[in-house]
């Protein structure tokens, strides 16, 4: 008697374990799609959250069950074959993986169990690329006005956390002239976003530099936070979308993208500190998009600098960094880039405007009227990188600036350096996914490349960098760096060499 | 009247544009994938692979990054009869917000398309489509990767590392479920 009810026990056995993950599977893909077709405007976001976090968990669970059950029923089949009456002949495993494909030649009760395995198998991977990836879209019109995209559809979350860091250590060489080495735990970058709907986005980085804020310690003042930027945008059409807020002003290569790992050598290259002000960003609205495949555009109107804040050092001063910035003098920047292949890019940049800000400068309130502008080029083939960057300030009013702010501001700077570097692991590691590559650069910066007229030339401001050192990326986010800098700049006010040791990462 | 008649329209022009691109983050619906996979397909048919251990560890292996699921789905086009091609679906997470993209290959394993389907990051972070092109006439061998085969980009790096680790992935996933010999069940 029990042989003959076996196979019929093993039937029974499977439907009850399979009865339950079916019906979750059901529930979950009716609440999954309930709201969805109700076409709802995306409810509160702890909600959906909620929902997509119950939804992922259900999907991990159901996916533990099918393999659970996958077991279990080897186990039954295991158990049925040895009872050589109940299990009719030809009973072969089935092949491992295919779990949707009935087996020819397998017993009835296997075939039945197999078929409802490749259900639920599907069920799960619907619901699961139904969380980002919908089945269909639907299209309605609204107001006439041509196919809208379904909301249905729409990803419930909206909030996007990025962000990165970096440490450094600095050993000065030679002039030291009583500076001393240091240990800096430079930037903490946190990256918020939110997508609001399908074409409404804000983005934003904020920033804490030297790890302690609001206090000084022994050697150090205090470091900051600051918001490096915080825009809006409008996503409206490829070619012309829309960006408003505290935005990076789009000049050079590291002003808009300066995780650690996506440049080379610790610090920053000097022409994009002193030359273009990195960070460097201000209030304003623009424009930006692709005027076709691999050209680039950005045209922005911002408030302009303040030339109280320039130096015979640099422009960075002159920033106003979004702090009840004076707005009386705008500016207008624009850039293209170009890629004609993957891996190659160039492109330049224009930045104008008054930088006066109705400031009065030895009696008078000169317009003080400041360009500048630049021009890059990068390639990258396989483990080969060239990068080049040469810009360009030039400065109205700079005699009478001079005058009133009592040291030498130039009517131009200038400044340009290129580097080269090498992945060298794939050379000996084929396979591997790190990266230890070798770089050198040379750089130089003058900002004191022409001074108005009877001006003598502030000392140590046209510099000359050699700098070789390398970049090892154990993950292709998280980078540990060594480089020397070798400045030459007179004798009079000469920097000190540097060896730097630094990591960073970016996620 | 006549200005606010202009602006009206201004207005409407705007909403217009808004609506247009409404579907920015969904580029392609999975039908409309599988239907650009599969030109004049007569026939699709969905295979889906529950892994085992086994086939999970050689699967990682050749791809040279890990599988978070074991349960995949092949996407098979037939035409006249025969395998068109096959397509994988795979999604991972940029930042917070997910990606997800389709590899289409034909039965010799080379891949005739990359298409991102739908992007929840915000659009600076996608590679542009010239850069997800180089995957086109790619195999499964020590060339397709970043900064070999394929080239590197600056701004897109985390997406353009598991886009590439995704497409090896798939090639993977069919060569030890489709190609090879089944692996002995457990």
């Amino acid at each position: 008697m029990r042989v003959i009810t076996s196979g019929r026990n093993l039937r029974r056995d499977v439907r009850a374990a399979l009865a339950i993950p079916m019906l979750v599977v059901l529930l979950t893909g009716v609440t999954r799609l309930a709201p969805a077709s109700a076409g709802d405007n995306s409810p509160g976001t702890a909600t959906s959250d909620q929902r997509t976090q119950a939804d992922e968990e259900k999907i991990d669970r159901l996916q533990r069950e099918v393999d659970e059950l996958r077991a279990r029923l080897r186990a039954l089949e295991q158990s049925a074959a040895a009872r050589p009456a109940s299990a009719p002949a030809g009973g072969a495993e089935p092949p491992s993986g295919a779990a949707a494909a009935p087996t020819g030649g397998a017993p009835p009760a296997t075939v039945e169990q197999e078929r409802k395995i490749g259900v639920l198998a599907e069920e799960v991977e619907r619901i699961k690329s139904q969380l980002v990836l919908p089945k269909a879209k639907e299209y309605k019109s609204l107001y006439g006005f041509g196919p809208a995209a379904s909301k249905v559809y729409q990803l419930d979350r909206g909030l996007s956390i990025g962000g990165y860091g970096e440490y450094n250590f600095q050993k000065f060489v030679s002039d030291q002239r009583g500076k001393r080495d240091q240990f800096d735990a430079l930037r903490f970058v946190l990256y918020t976003g939110y997508k609001f709907n399908e074409w409404i986005l804000f983005n934003s980085e904020l920033e804490f530099e030297h790890a302690v804020i609001g206090e000084d310690t022994i050697t150090a003042e205090s470091g900051e936070v600051a918001l490096e930027f915080a825009a809006l945008d409008f996503l409206l059409w490829k070619p012309v979308n829309v960006r408003a807020g505290l935005l990076l002003v789009p000049m050079g290569f590291l002003n808009e993208i300066h995780e650690p790992p996506f440049y080379y050598g610790v610090l920053r290259p000097e022409v994009e500190r002193r030359i273009i002000p990195t960070t460097w960003r201000e209030g304003g609205v623009g424009i930006f998009g692709a005027l076709a495949p691999g050209l680039d555009y950005r045209a922005y109107l911002m408030n302009s600098l303040n030339a109280e804040g320039f130096e015979s050092n640099g422009i960075r001063e002159a920033r106003q960094l979004g702090n009840r910035a004076l707005a009386d003098d705008l500016s207008g920047v624009v850039r293209v880039d170009y890629a004609p292949v993957p891996g190659a890019k160039l492109g330049g940049s224009l930045w104008i405007g008054d930088s006066g800000q109705g400031g009065t400068f030895a009696g008078s309130k000169p317009s003080a009227f400041t360009s500048i502008w630049e021009t890059h080029a990068q390639l990258e083939y396989r483990g080969l990188w060239l990068r080049a960057l040469g810009a360009f300030v030039s400065i109205d009013d700079a005699d009478v600036l001079s005058e009133g702010l009592g040291e030498t501001i130039a009517d131009d700077m200038f400044g340009f350096y290129a580097e080269a570097a090498y992945d060298l692991l794939p050379l000996v590691l084929s396979d591997t996914n790190q990266s230890f590559a070798p770089f050198f650069r040379y750089e130089i910066a003058d900002t004191q490349d022409d001074v108005p007229n009877g001006l003598v030339r502030a000392p140590g401001n046209d510099l000359k960098i050699y700098q070789l050192g390398f970049s090892y990326k154990p993950h292709p986010q998280v980078v540990v760096k060594l480089d020397y800098r070798d400045f030459q700049n007179g004798n009079v006010n000469p920097k000190p060499d540097e060896l730097n040791i630094g990591a960073g990462f970016v996620f | 009247m006549r200005s606010a008649v202009r602006m009206g329209g201004l207005a409407l022009a705007v909403l217009a544009l808004g609506v247009r691109v409404a579907s920015a983050t969904v580029f392609l619906a999975r039908d409309e994938a599988l239907a650009l996979a599969f030109p004049g397909a007569e026939r699709l048919e969905d295979r889906v692979f529950i892994l085992t251990d086994e086939q999970k560890a050689a699967i990682e292996k050749l791809a040279r990054a890990p599988l978070e699921t074991k349960l995949w789905t092949l996407h098979v086009g037939w035409r006249s009869g025969e395998v068109q091609g096959y397509a994988i679906i795979d999604s991972h997470v940029v930042r917070t917000l997910p990606e997800t993209f389709m590899v289409v290959f034909d039965p010799a394993g080379t891949v005739q398309r990359v298409e991102v389907l739908a992007f929840h990051e915000p659009p600076e972070y996608l590679p542009p489509v010239r850069w997800v092109e180089q995957f086109k006439g790619r195999v499964l061998d020590d060339d397709l990767k970043l900064h070999a085969g394929i080239q590197g980009i600056t701004g897109a790096t985390i997406s353009a590392t598991a886009m590439t680790a995704g497409v090896r992935r798939a090639l993977a996933l069919y060569k030890v479920l489709v190609r090879q010999a089944p692996l002995p069940g457990k």
